[in-house]
């Protein structure tokens, strides 16, 4: 009496293809699981054996060995519960033996209800590329597993429906392949529109959300820096189907995902106590960080400076290659981790410097304060916003700044255009380009080389800068429907670059 | 060696004692008539307990040596620095005749003619424009600068006159070879090419507060006259005045916005009866030298649309921040930006901390 049930593990963002064997042989009861199952897998067997006897099915009182192949990979979690239920239920021909193009996935509770998994939507993705065709569910993950195409998935409540289903006495309704729309009118808390003033900062935002570039305010305490960066995600652009995925994947694998698939983009912002394995991944079972927690979206870091200097240092690599690689001795993974980071900052220790307030800090104070963000780290950012202090009139005018999704629809159309000019090549936005990409997508008309030469010679721009100053320009000439970059793209774009030493005296 | 070069270096000696200040120096002095008797008291232990504060007994005991005396002039060799004691007939005239003058000066360069020394205070934390309007006046000024190689003004008046090539002369609250602040490592050093660095302090000697009221007396000492930039009521700059006025020197002052803390001391000047400054001329004028007319011409300005000249006009009043300029002039802020990055690229503002813009 054996039966082979198929189920699916998670390794990093991948699934694979797990096979449940349930053997029942004669002898005195007993319960062996081989194949490397971790501590929540071995627990299962309590909760399959509360579950299928409270769903009024009998527990086989006999020699039972679950063998969970491939027997050399490490299985851990509660998902393998529904798989082994279902297996002892078919080996001991209470339920029909289902398909082979069937899987199983699921926590049982000891009543018999399924509870929901964790990485729903990477499994199921997984499994239709292993070849499934009906996937099983709870029914809380259901709408998740929906999204993916070419696969029925059925959502399960209890162990008992879904044996009735098995048998063919009350099938179960698969779920519709669910079509995707982002939301697009998910409100941000926080609107655009009651940030009063500061409209040079508005369109460095405006900008840094059409291209995807990465943005610092440095600025006095009280200008406005934390509650712009807040209102960011409100115009941020559409998602696209496939971005979708790849931020419902991320948070489906760490039991973030609200169900469906992701219909906004994330906006994550870590406190700056944060440790370094927060922020890239890592852990036990080597889960993605904050960095790849905001894929797709914005990773904001507040008080840049009073993060530690080793977790700051490890975003060099991840935001140059849009990815992150996350060695452990028992696993190396790499998770994506294409996000746009908006840092804000203080000037100096006491925050006044270069504002309208005295600055009591001295240059030797200023010049250690700001030696905790590292050139290379600020080589990687695209767009440096100086802020000063709002004024009293500026925070009183009741005239509304303009609202956040009149500033969304001018960033889905820049955006549009990129997608467009990037199609196929795995990039999403200017930010991502290449230095190769730079050269095919960001020319330089002669009017643009003399100016650029120019600056080159009298901005004190580096080699990386400079690369940063054209690719803001391509945005800002996505942004105003400009086929190739103008002289006037390229000025404004200059505006932005990074302040050089003697910005700081 | 004759009687009097010894007496000098034990006065160098004397004066490297730590802690012995000009008026235990004097009184020393007179008690036990010269440098060389006092050494010698000392080193027969003769000398009365209470001679003088028991931390420069303690020190004068234990340093009482001929060994001691060459290790200093050795140091002093090594160093570069030359040490002019009142003795000396360089010793500057000026200052030899205000109460308690330094017994000995460290010097590091060569201590330029002091006649005409103009000296220049002002506070640490300056305006952008006040740093630039002094380093102008200390520039077209042609006299020798005194000032104290502080942060803000007394930097502005050092780089002025090296602008013009002028000799000045930084006058510091420790020894002439500590560079403090450590951000004018490099002024230090054209300040000795250029002119001189004088201390009252033996060379190795920290910057603590208590020595910056003594040196401030030198500046004032040294100097015919004393222009007071930007300055709060109360300070260095307050005493390094309250002084010169004390010495009989003659008083100059910047006149200042009356909304600006730190005009407040200038302007309180004027009112009492200093000189008002607005140029170099008026402070050459008052000496009766030849007024140094401004020979810059007008600048060539490069060419300016319509929208670029009004922003420039706006920045000639005060700096600003893009926020406010494209509200001034209405103008789109991505649009203010282009142009602002063409002016700078003409060298027709200048981008500031904060986000501002500057002539």
């Amino acid at each position: 009496m054996l039966s082979k049930i198929l189920s699916c593990g998670l390794n990093g963002l991948s699934g694979y293809p797990v096979v449940v064997e349930a053997d029942i042989a004669a002898g005195m009861p007993a319960y062996e699981t081989v194949g490397l199952p971790g501590a929540a897998v071995r627990e299962s067997k309590e909760r399959v054996r509360a579950a299928i006897k409270n769903s009024g099915y009998a527990y086989p009182q006999q020699r039972i060995t679950i063998n969970l192949a491939p027997a050399d990979l490490k299985k851990d979690g509660p998902i393998y519960d529904l798989a082994i239920a279902v297996g002892l239920l078919c080996a001991e021909q209470q339920v029909a033996q289902p398909d082979e193009s069937s899987a199983f996935m699921g926590e049982l509770s000891l009543d018999g209800n399924l509870r929901s998994v964790a990485g729903a939507l990477p499994m199921a993705i997984s499994a239709k590329e292993s070849g499934v065709k009906r996937l099983y569910i709870s029914a809380m993950n259901a709408d998740e597993a929906a999204y993916v195409s070419g696969i029925e998935v059925y959502p399960v409540t209890t162990l008992a429906q879904l044996a009735a289903h098995l048998n063919g006495e009350t099938p179960i309704e698969p779920l519709p392949t669910h079509i995707y729309r982002p939301d697009n009118e998910a409100l941000c808390a926080h609107d655009m529109a009651h940030i009063r003033g500061q409209q040079h900062a508005r369109r460095a935002l405006e900008i840094a959300a059409a291209g995807g570039h990465n943005l610092l305010f440095i600025g006095p305490p009280g200008s406005g820096k934390t509650m712009l960066a807040r209102a960011v995600p409100g115009i941020l652009p559409d998602l696209t189907f496939e971005e979708a995925l790849e931020i419902t994947k991320i948070q489906s694998i760490c039991g973030l995902s609200s169900g469906g698939l992701a219909t906004s983009r994330p906006f994550r912002s870590p406190h700056h106590t944060m440790s370094t394995a927060a922020l890239t991944g890592g852990g036990l079972r080597v889960l993605p960080g904050e960095i790849s927690l905001a894929h797709g979206g914005v990773l904001f870091l507040d008080e840049l400076p009073e993060f530690k200097r080793q977790a700051l240092e490890a975003l060099r690599q991840p935001l140059e290659d849009r990815q992150v690689s996350i060695a452990r001795a028992n696993a190396k993974l790499t998770y994506p981790a294409n996000v746009m980071l908006i840092a804000a900052m203080n000037p100096c220790p006491c925050g006044n410097f270069g504002s309208d307030k005295p600055c009591r800090c001295s240059p030797r104070e200023i010049r250690q304060y700001l030696s905790r963000i590292s050139g290379p780290l600020l080589d990687r950012i695209d767009i440096h916003i100086g802020m000063n202090n709002v004024t009293y009139g500026e925070l009183t005018d009741e005239t509304p700044g303009e609202a956040s999704r009149d500033i969304r629809a001018r960033v889905n159309a820049a955006r549009r255009i990129q997608q467009k000019r990037y199609a196929g090549t795995g990039i999403y936005s200017n930010a991502a380009l290449s230095a190769e990409q730079l050269n095919t997508h960001c020319v330089l008309d002669d009017a643009c080389d003399k100016l650029m030469q120019r600056a080159y010679q009298t901005l004190n721009l580096s080699p990386r800068g400079m690369a940063r100053v054209r690719k803001v320009a391509r945005t800002i000439a996505d942004l105003g429907g400009a086929e190739s970059i103008s002289a006037k793209h390229l000025a404004e774009a200059l505006q932005y670059r990074t302040p050089d030493g003697r910005y700081w005296g | 060696m004759n009687m009097a070069e010894e007496e000098r270096n034990y006065w160098i000696w004397m004066a490297s004692l730590p802690n012995i200040g000009a008026k235990t120096f004097y009184h020393l002095l007179k008690n036990y008539g010269s440098a060389a008797a006092f050494f010698d008291v000392v080193k027969a232990g003769t000398i009365l307990p209470d001679a003088a504060p028991q931390d420069v007994m303690n020190a004068a005991a234990a340093l009482c040596s001929k060994a001691r005396l060459a290790e200093i002039l050795a140091e002093l060799n090594e160093k570069n620095i030359s040490a002019v004691t009142r003795l000396d007939e360089n010793y500057p005239a000026r200052l030899a005749a205000i109460p308690w003058p330094p017994p000995v000066l460290f010097i590091k360069g060569e201590l330029p003619a002091l006649d005409d020394a103009v000296g220049i205070v002002g506070t640490r934390n300056c305006t952008r424009r006040g740093f630039e309007h002094t380093r102008k006046i200390a520039a077209e000024l042609k006299m020798t600068v005194v000032s104290g190689m502080a942060r803000g003004i007394d930097t502005a008046a050092h780089l002025g006159a090296l602008d013009a090539g002028i000799p000045t002369v930084a006058v510091l609250g420790c020894g002439a070879d500590v560079i403090y602040p450590p951000e004018n490592d490099s002024l230090y050093h054209m300040i000795a090419d250029n002119g001189a660095i004088v201390s009252e302090l033996p060379p190795g000697a920290g910057p603590i507060a208590a020595n910056f009221p003594i040196r401030n007396r030198i500046i004032a000492g040294l100097c015919r006259g004393l222009l007071v930039a930007e300055s709060g009521m109360k300070g260095g700059t307050a005493i390094t005045t309250s002084l010169a006025v004390g010495y009989g020197r003659d008083i100059f002052a910047e006149p200042g916005p009356a909304y600006l803390e730190s005009s407040a001391l200038p302007n309180e000047l004027i009112v009492q009866g200093a000189v008002p400054v607005r140029s170099a001329a008026d402070i050459s004028s008052f000496y009766g030298a030849k007024v140094y007319q401004t020979e810059q011409e007008e600048k060539e300005l490069p060419q300016m649309d319509f929208f670029q000249q009004r922003i420039y006009e706006l920045l000639l009043k005060e700096d600003m921040g893009i926020e406010e300029i494209a509200t001034a002039v209405q103008g789109a802020p991505g649009e203010v930006s282009a142009t602002l990055t063409m002016m700078e690229l003409t060298g027709l503002c200048r981008r500031l901390p904060g986000g501002k813009f500057g002539i």
